[in-house]
């Protein structure tokens, strides 16, 4: 059937910080600068752009164009009508984003500012209230974590939080999946076509390599500084997903201690590369910083005052002063659970899934088809 | 002419020389640097007509156009006493008047001199072959001896031109023209057909670049007209009927009360303008309600106010088609591109913006012609959110009837070619500029007519707003679609015409006219039919009655040449006697001596 | 293009241009330094509707092979039925022709517009070689 158009998309994807797709003209000129275009196809990124101008919602929804795309910038640089493609496809990462999300809380983020810090509040606020409510004793002689916050508790209350957020993303990476490979084409896929494509998945999941290609050389710098701020964030991630009763004890282990090591290497690499990013925007030092969007300084902003307050809560511990620690370990965790419950499924923070798993799909699909073919 | 009496001598000269059977022509060779004498052997072709009869002088020049060489040639007409002198050379095109000239000033009449052309039409057609090029131009040479045997001295036609202007149309051109010939002097009558002046430009809404109303313009120009004594305007006005020729013509108008009036005028300048193209019922989903026109849409947006309404219901998204009208097929009417619509559209989108920035403005085009300055709106139109999809004239859009709603079926060619449906309330059909229809003034004046229906200018770029009809002078759309500036330049160059015709105080007209030999003419009056310009008369001739012909209205083109039986008309310069010597000139044997 | 009229030169062809029109036509032949058979030779007349038949048939008889009339055609400045006025001298003149004996088909017509140059330079060539083979 003949797709019905939107003419209101345009309009849509301003609020989404795509406020100059209008201005395209289709030279071309940004799929004849961008580094990549040459393996992406000749109508990469401007497809995207016409898409969008045009109001094609199915097609885009169909598109997994925006997130092959890096921001290097070079498209902006070189439009004769400054309509800053890369913005646009930023724009469109977050639009995608929205639309993959079945319980439309994610558009609602990115359009209206009020939606995104109230739930972050709500959120935030709704951890303390529980500490207030159900907080274990209050041990004054000594730091006693554990006794004010029980591990177990934590750890329970963690896991369940995880299994939900995990399963709205995973069901929104399905709606990606499920676009992208036609409906109903996708159950005619071999099984044996997704599982030989997982190890492609997992090498795009864990070096971004194909970052990489952009050629500038600030792209090599940031891609490191994104790895590098990448296995900080896993690092956390493990610590207290998975190893949080090793990881939140009592005890003070020694220095050189695994367990403080690794925290320490976590905490390092996160205060560096969000301090990095933050000032990176704030002194637009590159085309994709030239325009931050209030969610883009609220995700790097959270993640430094996660590990900041993390680090404090250590500090306060080792200089034993267990006040301070169970109040900074209060707004630690409400810190870190309005980052994940805002940014996991419905913001900034899905793109660790939707990159990879957007290459994913092109090899899936690539590959079927070449088996069709063969 | 410039200094008759010494002229009149050197005719009586010459006169005496072909009483007396010989001529003394003098022919020249142009070697044109190489271009010439690379391919034609112009030596040898000297030669071979030095002993032409009637050959008094036979030289070859390396550039005849050259100060020097006309220097040399016009001493040569005096020294020599030649009565007709031959250059080979370009193309008449470039040097006719050039030699002309250099003949006038030598004292000899400018129309005893003849061009043969033998660099265009030999020397670089013929580059591969020496011989054959040298016996062509020979040959060409010998013609133009023939031509020049045959000459004789013409005098212009000399006709007291009358001050004033008839100015037909008082739309935006036909206003502003009548204001500037005022101001150069010229009375002017300016008449329109419809019940009030400014035309189209006076419907048109705001216009480019201040966005005031095109009325705002029109009766400004109505103001100036008014304070000009000069200027005498007739509204609901038609002219039903012309006679005289240029300097000098009658014309009548019928009047609003339907009394007829007779205008005498010097020129006359046609600025009828254009129809706006009628889509056909069902052309673009024309019929369908929401479906509507340009000029529609415009006055629709002139003639509301607030948020924007069509029938009643608000308007969300628009959708406009271009090149209703225009650009079509070869085998239809209207090929043409209609120049002001992809601009005047763009235009209105953004008066669209201006009123509710909310509406959504698609549009649909095939080439985007924004040209010039006009880029700056196309440039502002994206950037206040109009989206251009450009579509494939073999996969038309298709608007229909959806639930109430129209929906448009296009083919994106930026999307691979692949059709979308976009959904609209309004459909505004972009419609052109057509030639105006049942325009009787087209006959009554005689107008040349062009293959769009336009009328017809005599060389776009060399002469520009002037017709074949002397005097006759064609301003702003009714010559082919234009826009209110280019229009009212347009008419400046009219005015510019008709006041470089009219301001001397007569005109002089070329003597290449049809002759009428009465011994001959039987009366039957077969020719007359044959002149769309009415130049052949008959007058009494003693007891019979015979054919003249009125100079001042022949336009010399012939066509009442091969229309008589007798074979009594003949044009001036191109007699039955001169054609066929130069055809035997041609034919007769080449007896060329190669070196 | 050379090569292609070298085998018929020989044909005489007498054609009639008109000033403003067709004459510009064969001079940008020229210009664009195209070629044609050199037994083409061009009296310039200033519409083609006033050529007399009778100048067709003296041009047959002086020994031109073929006479063509490079015609106005809806370009024409003077007569807007110009095409039809030409179509009927040419009736006119090849009947003309048939009474005194000769092949009407020696007589063509075609409006060669201002910037026609490669279309006439096709009628030549055609022409020449179709007089050519009346010729023999």
């Amino acid at each position: 059937m003949t797709p019905v158009v939107n003419p209101s998309l345009h309009r849509e994807i301003a609020k989404f910080g795509g406020g100059d797709v209008s201005l395209c003209m289709n030279c071309g000129n940004c799929t004849a600068s961008c580094s990549i275009s040459p393996q992406l196809g000749a109508d990469f990124p401007r497809r995207v752009i016409h898409l969008l101008q045009v109001g094609h919602e199915g097609k885009l929804a169909r598109n997994v164009d925006p997130w092959l795309c890096y921001y290097c910038g070079d498209c902006s640089t070189s439009c004769p009508r400054e309509a800053n493609p890369s913005d646009t496809m930023m724009a469109a990462r977050r639009y995608l984003t929205a639309r993959y999300d079945w319980t439309g809380l994610s558009g609602l983020f990115y359009k209206y500012a009020w939606a995104q810090v109230g739930v972050l509040l709500l959120v935030g606020l709704s951890v303390v209230a529980a500490f207030a409510l159900y907080h274990g004793p209050i041990v004054t002689s000594h730091v006693a974590l554990n006794t004010f916050a029980p591990v177990e508790g934590v750890e329970f209350v963690d896991r369940i939080a995880a299994v939900i957020l995990a399963g709205l993303l995973l069901s929104n990476a399905f709606r990606m999946a499920w676009s992208y490979l036609g409906g109903t084409a996708m159950l005619k896929i071999p099984a044996g076509v997704y599982l030989k494509q997982i190890p492609a998945f997992l090498g795009h999941y864990f070096t971004q390599k194909r970052w990489a290609r952009c050629d500038s050389k600030i792209s090599r710098t940031r891609w490191i500084t994104h790895l590098l701020l990448f296995s900080g964030y896993v690092s956390m991630q493990v610590l207290v997903e998975v190893l949080l009763r090793w990881f939140q004890t009592d005890k003070v282990y020694p220095f050189y201690h695994p367990q403080r090591l690794w925290g320490y290497y976590a905490a390092a690499t996160l205060l560096y590369t969000t301090v990095y990013f933050m000032v990176a925007r704030w002194r637009k030092l590159e085309p994709m910083h030239r325009k931050s969007e209030l969610s883009d300084w609220l995700f790097v902003g959270l993640i430094f005052f996660t590990a900041l307050t993390g680090i404090i809560v250590h500090i306060f511990r080792l200089s034993g002063m267990p006040i301070a620690t169970y109040d900074t370990y209060v707004i630690h965790l409400a810190i870190a659970a309005a980052l994940f419950v805002v940014f996991v499924p419905f913001g900034k923070w899905s793109h660790l899934l939707y990159r990879p798993l957007a290459l994913y799909l092109v090899s899936v699909k690539d590959a079927a088809a070449a088996k069709a073919n063969a | 002419m410039s200094e008759p009496k010494e002229q009149h001598g050197q005719n009586e000269q010459q006169g005496q020389n072909e009483q007396n059977g010989e001529r003394k022509i003098g022919v020249f060779i142009c070697h044109c640097g190489g271009n010439i004498s690379d391919y034609v052997d112009v030596e040898t072709l000297r030669a071979s007509i030095e002993k032409e009869p009637g050959v008094a002088l036979a030289r070859t020049t390396m550039f005849a156009c050259s100060d020097a060489s006309q220097q040399e040639m016009s001493e040569a007409i005096q020294k020599e006493g030649l009565d007709g002198i031959v250059i080979a050379s370009c193309s008449p095109k470039l040097h006719l008047y050039t030699f002309r000239g250099m003949a006038e000033r030598a004292g000899l009449n400018p129309y005893r001199y003849v061009q043969v052309n033998v660099r265009e039409q030999c020397s670089w057609a013929h580059r591969d072959d020496m011989a054959k090029a040298t016996d062509k131009g020979a040959s060409l040479v010998r013609a133009g001896i023939a031509k020049a045997a045959s000459s004789q001295s013409l005098e212009n036609f000399r006709i007291e031109t009358l001050p004033s202007v008839l100015v037909i149309g008082a739309g935006v051109a036909g206003m502003r023209a009548a204001v500037a010939l005022a101001d150069l002097g010229l009375a002017v009558h300016l008449v329109e057909k419809a019940g009030q002046t400014g035309g189209w430009t006076a419907s048109m809404g705001p216009v480019y670049p201040q966005n005031r109303p095109g009325s705002a313009l029109t009766d400004a120009l109505l103001q100036e007209i008014r304070k000009r004594e000069t200027i005498t305007l007739y509204t609901g006005a038609e002219v039903i009927e012309r006679s005289g020729s240029a300097g000098k013509f009658s014309v009548k108008v019928r009047l609003s009360s339907g009394e007829t009036l007779t205008v005498a005028a010097g020129a006359v300048i046609v600025a009828t303008g254009f129809d706006a193209y009628a889509p056909a019922d069902g052309e673009f989903g024309y019929g369908l309600p929401g479906v509507i026109t340009l000029p529609d849409f415009r006055r629709l947006l002139n003639e509301s106010s607030g948020a924007l309404k069509y029938n009643g219901r608000k308007v969300k998204t628009i959708a406009y088609i271009y090149c209703v009208g225009s650009r079509q097929a070869e085998d239809e009417a209207h090929a043409h591109c209609s120049r002001y619509c992809c601009t005047s559209t763009i235009q209105t989108a953004l008066l669209v913006n201006e009123r509710d920035s909310s509406v959504n403005q698609y549009h649909l085009y095939r080439d985007m012609r924004s040209y010039g300055k006009y880029e700056l709106l196309y440039e502002e139109a994206c950037r206040k959110g109009s989206v251009f999809v450009r579509w494939d004239p073999n996969e038309p859009p298709e608007i229909r009837n959806d639930r109430g709603r129209l929906m448009i079926s296009a083919a994106d060619l930026l999307d691979g070619g692949e059709r979308m449906e976009i959904p609209a309330d309004l459909v505004v059909l972009v419609t052109g500029m057509v030639p105006r229809s049942g325009d009787t003034l087209v006959d009554t004046l005689k107008l040349p007519v062009g293959k769009s229906g336009f009328l017809n200018e005599i060389h776009p770029k060399l002469r520009p707003v002037e017709t074949v009809i002397n005097g006759v002078f064609i301003a702003g759309a009714a010559q082919g679609p234009k826009t209110i500036s280019e229009s009212v330049a347009s008419s400046l160059a009219a005015v510019t015409k008709s006041a470089a015709l009219l301001i001397k105080g007569y005109v002089d007209l070329e003597p290449f006219v049809a002759r009428v030999d009465a011994s001959r003419c039987t009366g039957c009056k077969e020719c007359l039919a044959a002149c769309p310009y009415e130049s052949l008369q008959l007058t009494n001739l003693g007891e019979r009655q015979v054919v003249e012909v009125v100079p001042s209205l022949c336009k010399g083109g012939g066509a009442c040449v091969p229309a008589c039986p007798e074979g009594a008309i003949d044009l001036v310069g191109y007699s039955d006697h001169e054609i066929t010597s130069m055809i035997d000139a041609l034919a007769g044997e080449r007896e060329v001596v190669h070196a | 293009m050379s090569q292609a009229h070298n085998g018929h030169a020989g044909s005489r062809i007498l054609v009639f241009s008109t000033n403003s029109i067709s004459d510009p036509g064969i001079d940008l032949a020229g210009s664009a330094h195209m070629h044609y058979p050199p037994g083409v030779v061009t009296i310039p007349v200033p519409c083609s509707s006033g050529i007399r038949p009778s100048w067709v048939l003296h041009a047959i008889e002086a020994g031109f092979d073929g006479v063509f009339i490079a015609a106005d055609g809806t370009d024409c400045a003077f007569v807007s039925d110009c095409t039809t006025r030409t179509g009927k001298l040419v009736d006119a003149a090849q009947k003309l022709l048939q009474s005194h004996g000769h092949d009407p088909q020696r007589l063509r017509m075609a409006a060669v517009c201002s910037v026609c140059a490669e279309s006439f330079v096709s009628h030549m060539e055609r022409m020449s070689a179709d007089m050519e083979r009346l010729n023999s």
